[in-house]
This record gives C-alpha cells, structure tokens and sequence, in this order.
C-alpha cells in the first residue's frame, strides 16, 4: 500500500496537475446545525484533460464546483476544510478581488440554465464585450470586434445581427452558445460546465456538447464537467469521478468505469439505465431497480452512506466508513468490498 | 416478458381524429397540435416523443380533456368526448375517470395542503364510493404502488420525489381508468429512482391491462415501454411506427436525426455518424412552408418547402410525412 502510495505521489508531481484539490469539506446551515453536503473530497484535473462528475441531484457535485471559486452563498454555505490548488494558489485562500481575477479568466464557468446566467438587460454582444474590457483591458471598439469573434467562434448564425439583441429573443440553444464564448473569451485553462446540456432537447445538446469538445481542441482548456447523465458523461469525458451522498465514491477512466464498475452505486447506476438497442438484443428485461432513495445529508446512515440501498451490504458497512482506496492514480474506489477489485486484484 | 395478446376487439380504446390546437389570437394562431390523428388499442402502450414545443404536452391535455380543442374528435371506447348532444353531462363524467393522468413534476402536480388520504379518497368519493370503501381503496392503492399505508396522513412535503410519484401514480389509478396518460412520467426523477417507477409502470401496466399514451422526450425509456411510437414534430405527427421498426429503421428525416443525437452510456460505442442539424427549431409562431422540417432537414429536396406532407403508409404500420423518404423507400432504396 505505502509503495503505491508514493508511486501516487511520485506520478503527481511528473504530471502537475491544473488543479488539485484536497480534503475538500462543504457544510449549510441549517435550523439543525450545520448539515455537511460536501465531505472529503479531492481529486485533480490535468491539463487540457475532460473529466466528467457524475452524481444525482443532492450528490453534492454542484456545490463541489461553486466552491472551487468561493462561489457558494455564505452564510448558510461554509467551506470548513480542504485545499483547492490552481496554478500554485489556493483558491479558497485567495481574497476574493485576486479571485475575481481568475474567475472568468483562468477558470471560467459555465451553468444549466443560460437565461438566469445571462444579463437579461443588456445585449449579448456587451455580455460578451464586458469580459473583454474587465479582464483583458481591450478599448470599447477593440471589445467589441473580439466579442464578435467569438460569436462566429460558437457559429452563431448572422453574429453581427444577434450581437445586439438580447438574451430573451433567443433560444435556449444559441443562449448556451453565448455563454460558451462568454466563459472562453480570456482563454481559460479550465472551464467548469455544470449540467450544460441538461435544459437542452437532444439534438441541441448533441450540438452543445460537440462545440465544447471543439472548442477544447481549440482553446487547449481542461473540462470539469458536471452532470447526471450518464450517456453524456460516456461521449465527452476521458476521466469520471463518481459523487454519492457527498463523497466520491469512485474514480476511473471512462472505460474502466462503464466496463469494470467498482463500487456497487456506479454498477447499479448503470444497470438501472435503460440503453438504448437494449430490448432489440435482449428483449424487454425488468429494469435493475437501486432500491430506496438518496439519503438525505442531514441523516446519513453510519458506516457507507449507500449501505442502506447496497445489494452486496455486509455488517461492517453499516458502521465503519470505508476509505477511498486508490489503485492507483486515476483508479479509486470507497467501498469495503469493491466488485472487479475484489476478483482479480485490479480493475 | 410478454404481454397478453392485443385483443380481439379490433376497436381501438382511444382515437383521436385530426386533432387541432390552435393558442393565440384567432388571427395569428399558434398551431401547437396541428391535424395529430392517433389510436391506442387496450393494452398497448403509445409513446409520443418530439422535442420542448412539439406539441405532445398539449395532445395528451387534449385527451384527457383538459385543453380544448380547436378542432377534431377524440373518441374513447367507441364513444366521441367532444359532441355534448350525444352524451349527458353524467355520462361524460363517468368517461372520464376512465382517462387519467401522471404528470411530470410531482411537486407541482399535487396538493401541498391536502394529506395522502384526501389526495385519494376525494376522487373516489366524488365518484360514489363510500367512505369505508374510499379508506380501503387508498390503502390498496398505496401498497400496489410500493408505499406504506400507514403513511397516509403525511403531506407530499414529506416524502421524497420518486416516492411523490408513486402517489401521483396510485391517484391515477385510483378510479380504475382504462388509460393513463404519463407526461414525462420519469423525466424529473433521478437516474437511480427513474428504474423503480418504470417497472411500476410496466408492472401496473401488465396487472390491470392499462393502455398508456407515454409522451416523453428520452427514447432509451421510450425504447424500453413502448409498443408503437409516433414522432411529433412542430406539432404534426411525422412519423409511427412500433418501437422495433423505428430504432431499427427510422424512415424520416428527423427521426433519424433524434436518434443519432442521443448519447448513449457506452463509451466504446463508435457512434453512428451523427446527423448534424445546423439551425435551431423554428419558432411555430411562424412555421416554415410547406415540410416544417425543411430549412434543418439534411435531406431536402426543392419540392419539400411546397407541400406540406401527409403522412402515407410503408406498411400496415408504418406511417411517414416525407414524400421523398417514401419515394426511396418505394425504390428500394433504403429498405
């Protein structure tokens, strides 16, 4: 264990990492005390990279990335513990006008829904203009021309005539498209696109995701991206981290993830799917059902917060917490007895 | 699983005839069901798919007789909803608790002031039960749809959301309907809860012989709960078809194109060439002429923004609007 350990560590420092973080705890207020939605969780993004965080709503994976930029409400939000390095600085030291400066520029951000992000009393082309000028100093008509770049960049059609209007005259497809260029203007090392597909219909989202892979290639960006779906996360991401109640519950390229499941939450996830061409092979088979629901995170079950809902629970996971044991770099899982690692000693 | 053979009676349960919804000033009229024709036999479980504002929504509302309608029939068990000569007032309250509905935001769709038992027993008390009857039927209702019984005095406030859409479920069942109507039934659920109340669907379904108009926009749940889909397009119906000559032979032009759009969990799948559409779905304020399909289709011909297509039978079940697809399928081109 300690040799794989120090070969973790040895491989981090060969690769450096854009961002790493550690340790990372989120906790809300409430009329209860504090209730922790975010416990423990670290892990890395390297350059250039697309890592997708999976997880169901309440899984904390939001609350993961708005923390990151000091973005959660606080009061109720607090971020107790952990460390987020980008770049060589923690983020969630940085007083906040250095971090206004990397937010929107080094790291920028994209969200579900575009018509609440976007400013509803100005025109898209000076959205996208006020970046220019905030972070790169351009002159008004030096903006302005940049912003229309970046109309055409996203392939906004007729960009000269959606440069002046306003984000209520478009649809929710082209309103994503701005905020892409919005967050790629200062050409960030990192973009975080949380559920950016998921208001969209399917063949909008099928669009939106291939102009962000696109413009990854583009912009060399590294991709944290936020979702539940799991056919999204299949098409896009290189690497997945699997959120549960909170903590991650497993780590692993996306081939090893959807074809070796560790942890049995990723396995029954993916079971429970129905996937399309299924019932042409197999013929209409009962869905694998994860029975119960999601605990709640102010009454979270003792021991493995999945222990109530896992079909292989023994005793000990009702009362010790297992620890997210890494196989290595990119392989992780938190569960006392992991499916393929069980077998044959590795994923 | 298999179900029980469809039917002797060739009348369908539910058929809706031209049916046309128009919202808007009768002058500039938004035509968000646009001459939609369907039939569900008993049993049969009809998926409507399409995309936000193709008008599915609003057809399932119409049958269910909470839109009304602009123009067309819909008639149910032989019977036309519609024509108030024809029926009393009494016997179309009788029909329509045969038609029922699941919405899909069960947080929205229930009443936060009243408990469980109330938001059970009320339909079944208006509809002539008993009290003691009324109390039974919910406690039956409760634990056919996985819920305790004894939690009948709790408000959906306290339970979670698959949980307050197995309620919304048990209330649609509640007064014994032929068909239920699910409006993106699973759409609001998380991943690992969309499983259990599909198999509650199919199981209920199988039980009780329902017929269900599935509207949904996610065709993997499609694929898994349909027998026969029809693909709505800017409220027309542009292509039916049962579920296994759809995903394995879509015809249209845009069914072709929802279907290479969906991501699929199986990140060595090479995906089937994705059929990019470059514009966005035009706004039915003002739909294109002729095919509302045409400015995004990646097949267009010159006629297509002439003629708005009709849809024409490939076969005794599957139904096109595209005469060129039709034209080629004829040819033998694409079999």
């Amino acid at each position: 264990m300690n040799e794989i350990k120090e070969n973790i560590l040895g491989d981090i420092e060969k690769v450096e990492p854009l961002l790493k973080v550690d340790g990372l705890c989120v906790s809300f207020d409430s009329p209860n005390g504090p209730v922790p939605v975010v416990r423990d969780v670290g892990f890395y993004i390297n350059p250039g990279e697309i890592v997708g965080l999976v997880g169901e709503s309440g899984s904390g994976k939001s609350v993961t990335a708005l923390s990151l930029l000091s973005l959660i409400p606080s009061p109720p939000g607090h971020i107790t513990a952990g460390r987020s390095i980008f770049e060589g600085n923690d983020l969630l030291k940085m007083p906040n006008k250095r971090l206004r400066k990397i937010r929107g520029n080094r790291i920028s951000m994209i969200f579900q829904e575009p018509m609440t992000s976007l400013n509803p009393l100005m025109s898209v082309g000076d959205q996208i203009a006020e970046v220019f000028r905030l972070h790169v100093g351009s002159s008004k008509v030096e903006a302005k021309e940049l912003a229309l770049k970046m109309l055409k960049k996203v392939q906004i059609p007729a960009p000269e005539k959606r440069m002046k209007e306003f984000p209520f005259q478009m649809s929710g497809g082209m309103r994503q498209r701005i905020m892409i260029a919005m967050a790629l203007c200062c050409n960030p090392t990192l973009l975080i696109a949380d559920e950016p597909t998921t208001a969209l219909d399917v063949t909008i989202q099928s669009e939106i995701m291939d102009l962000i892979i696109e413009m990854r290639q583009e912009f060399g960006s590294a991709v944290l991206m936020i979702t539940h779906d799991l056919g999204v996360i299949a098409e896009t991401a290189e690497r997945i981290i699997v959120m549960y109640a909170g903590q991650i519950v497993e780590t692993g390229s996306v081939n090893e993830i959807f074809d070796a499941p560790a942890h049995p939450y990723t396995n029954a996830l993916l079971q429970s799917l129905p996937v399309l061409g299924r019932r042409a092979r197999f013929g209409r088979q009962r869905l694998q059902e994860i029975t119960g629901t999601v605990p709640d995170p102010a009454d979270l079950p003792a021991g493995c917060a999945f222990s109530n809902r896992c079909p292989n629970v023994q005793d000990i996971c009702k009362d010790t917490s297992p620890l997210l044991n890494e196989t290595n770099i990119q392989r992780s899982v938190r569960c006392h007895f992991p499916l393929t690692l069980n077998s044959d000693g590795e994923a | 699983m298999s179900k029980p053979d469809i039917f002797p009676n060739p009348l369908p349960l539910l058929s809706v005839k031209n049916l046309c919804v128009n919202f808007g000033s009768s002058a500039h009229p938004i035509r968000a069901v646009n001459d939609v024709s369907l039939s569900i036999r008993r049993g049969e479980t009809l998926a409507l798919v399409g995309e936000s504002g193709c008008g599915k929504t609003t057809t399932g509302m119409a049958v269910c007789g909470l839109q009304n309608l602009t123009s067309g029939s819909i008639s149910f068990d032989g019977k036309s909803l519609q024509d108030d000569a024809s029926m009393t007032h009494a016997e179309q309250f009788a029909y329509r608790k045969r038609i029922q509905i699941v919405f899909q935001d069960p947080n929205s769709s229930l009443n936060p002031r009243m408990n469980l038992a109330t938001t059970l027993e009320q339909p079944l008390r208006l509809h002539g039960a008993t009290k003691v009857e009324a109390q039974q039927r919910a406690d039956w209702l409760l634990e056919k749809v996985g819920l305790n019984p004894k939690h009948k005095n709790r408000f959906p406030h306290e339970f979670s959301g698959g949980q307050r859409q197995r309620i919304g479920i048990a209330r649609a069942l509640a007064l014994e309907p032929e068909l239920i109507i699910c409006d993106e039934a699973v759409s609001a659920l998380d991943v690992s809860v969309q499983a259990q109340i599909i198999n509650l669907l199919v199981d209920i379904q199988e039980e009780f012989g329902l017929s269900y108009l599935f509207i949904s926009h996610d065709l993997a749940v499609v694929e898994h709960i349909a027998d026969r889909i029809a693909v709505m397009y800017l409220g027309k119906i542009v292509e039916e078809a049962p579920w296994d000559k759809l995903f394995s032979n879509p015809q249209h032009p845009y069914t072709k194109t929802l279907l290479s759009a969906i991501p699929v969990p199986d990140p060595r799948r090479v995906r089937p060439d994705r059929i990019n559409i470059t514009s966005e779905i035009p706004n039915p304020i003002s739909p294109p002429s002729g095919c509302s399909f045409h400015p995004r289709c990646p097949a267009v011909m010159p006629q297509c923004n002439i003629d708005a297509p009709k849809l024409e039978a490939l076969s005794d079940t599957h139904f096109i609007a595209c005469p060129p697809a039709v034209k080629r399928h004829q040819a033998g081109g694409e079999a």
